[in-house]
């Protein structure tokens, strides 16, 4: 019941970064509730996934497949480049603090900032090749109409 | 039909609007080849993020644009795309596509600063801390995170200093961090900080800079990398002052 209500919490964190990204980043109005479902459902996959790997590069990609499938199928569902729901989606799972804090320890000379600095690059490269994943899974299950 | 002049003029137009609005490099080239198409006339587009070559075929004509790099607004990509498939699908014809572009300022609506502001403090409440940080450090970096983003986007329309706006960004949220720490407020610094930075850091960029390389376009990858590891300094340093300003 604990790990429900925290899964219900954290899917609505999830959901409202989105939505003020989607708002910061000026995407029409149509697109503003499929940005944030998108989010919500993906972040939530990835605190699922959590659970069971300790390595966060797995989460990521988990995470970014869902957001490849079901941004597609909003795309097609909402008429919009899915673009607009992918970027307000991602933005609760890129590694931006990690980037910001690794820059910091770099420039105060701290031997753990080079590990920092790879886990970034890594992470976005999961985040990159998830969503090209989940573009495929969706051209699979939907073909061309 | 267009004269090639009128054609490349306003191909040039519509680079500039996609690239300042942070539209990928692929879609660039592919909606001013799709333009050139329903035109009927055979252009051929390259584009990176610091320059756009326009040609058309048979002529020797070559149009250069060198934008600026802007940030996203992504509601002109949308109205752009629009524009062009309904051109490409013969909805329109090329005067009103042209003139539909001239008036792209005044008919797409900026959301209401406020509430970009409003965005900004929700992406500042980063679902990653959601149980790792205190439910008042969350909260006071709603409005940490807000006060950044005022700042940073303000002093930008004074100045045109390279990275000055993530400097003082990060400047805003390390010092307002310190100070609530320091007067017991919050309760712990670096979550408050990392929070507040989501709206700032350009992680959607290095994010969109990989996804460039996978599709090839490496000179546009790798600027737009170099640019997001530069802006994540920038906020950094912004922050290391602030924090050395209040000890």
């Amino acid at each position: 019941m604990q790990a429900l209500i925290k899964l219900v919490v954290e899917t609505g964190f999830g959901f409202i970064s989105s939505f003020g990204f989607g708002l910061l980043t000026n995407i029409p109005r149509r697109a503003l509730l499929p940005a944030g479902i998108t989010g919500a459902v993906s972040w939530m996959a990835y605190c699922i996934f959590g659970l069971y790997s300790q390595h966060i590069v797995w989460q990521n990609l988990i995470a970014t497949i869902v957001i490849g499938y079901l941004g597609n199928v909003f795309a097609q569902k909402y008429q919009t480049p899915v673009t607009m729901i992918y970027i307000p989606s991602l933005v609760s799972l890129v590694p931006g603090g990690m980037a910001a804090m690794g820059m910091k320890n770099l420039t105060l000379g701290n031997q753990q900032a080079g590990s920092e600095i790879i886990s970034v690059l890594l992470v976005a490269t999961a985040l990159a090749v998830g969503f090209i994943v989940g573009e495929i899974l969706f051209k699979l299950t939907f073909p061309k109409h | 039909m267009p004269t090639e002049k009128e054609l490349l003029a306003t191909c040039s137009q519509v680079g500039n609007l996609l690239l300042n609005s942070g539209a990928e490099t692929f879609r660039i080239e592919n909606t001013i080849e799709h333009i050139g198409k329903a035109a009927q006339t055979p252009i051929v587009c390259y584009s990176t993020l610091t320059a756009i070559f326009i040609t058309i075929n048979e002529s020797t004509d070559t149009l250069f644009i060198k934008p600026k790099m802007g940030g996203y607004d992504l509601k002109k990509v949308d109205a752009i795309n629009q524009l062009s498939r309904d051109f490409t699908q013969q909805k329109i014809n090329f005067n009103q596509f042209n003139q539909a572009i001239k008036n792209l300022d005044q008919t797409v609506t900026q959301t209401p600063f406020t509430l970009q502001v409003f965005g900004a403090g929700l992406v500042s409440m980063a679902p990653m801390l959601v149980f790792k940080a205190t439910w008042t450090d969350l909260f006071l970096s709603f409005f940490v995170g807000l006060t950044a983003f005022i700042f940073s986007k303000k002093i930008t329309s004074y100045y045109d200093f390279p990275y000055i706006s993530e400097v003082i960004g990060g400047f805003t949220i390390g010092l307002l961090a310190s100070l609530l720490v320091k007067f017991n407020l919050g309760d712990n610094l670096y979550n408050i900080i990392i929070s507040s930075l989501m709206p700032l850091v350009p992680g959607v960029a290095i994010t969109n800079a990989i996804r460039e390389i996978i599709a090839k376009e490496i000179i546009s990858g790798i600027v737009r990398m170099t640019y997001a590891f530069f802006v994540a300094g920038a906020i950094a340093f912004g922050v290391i002052l602030a924090i050395e300003v209040c000890h």
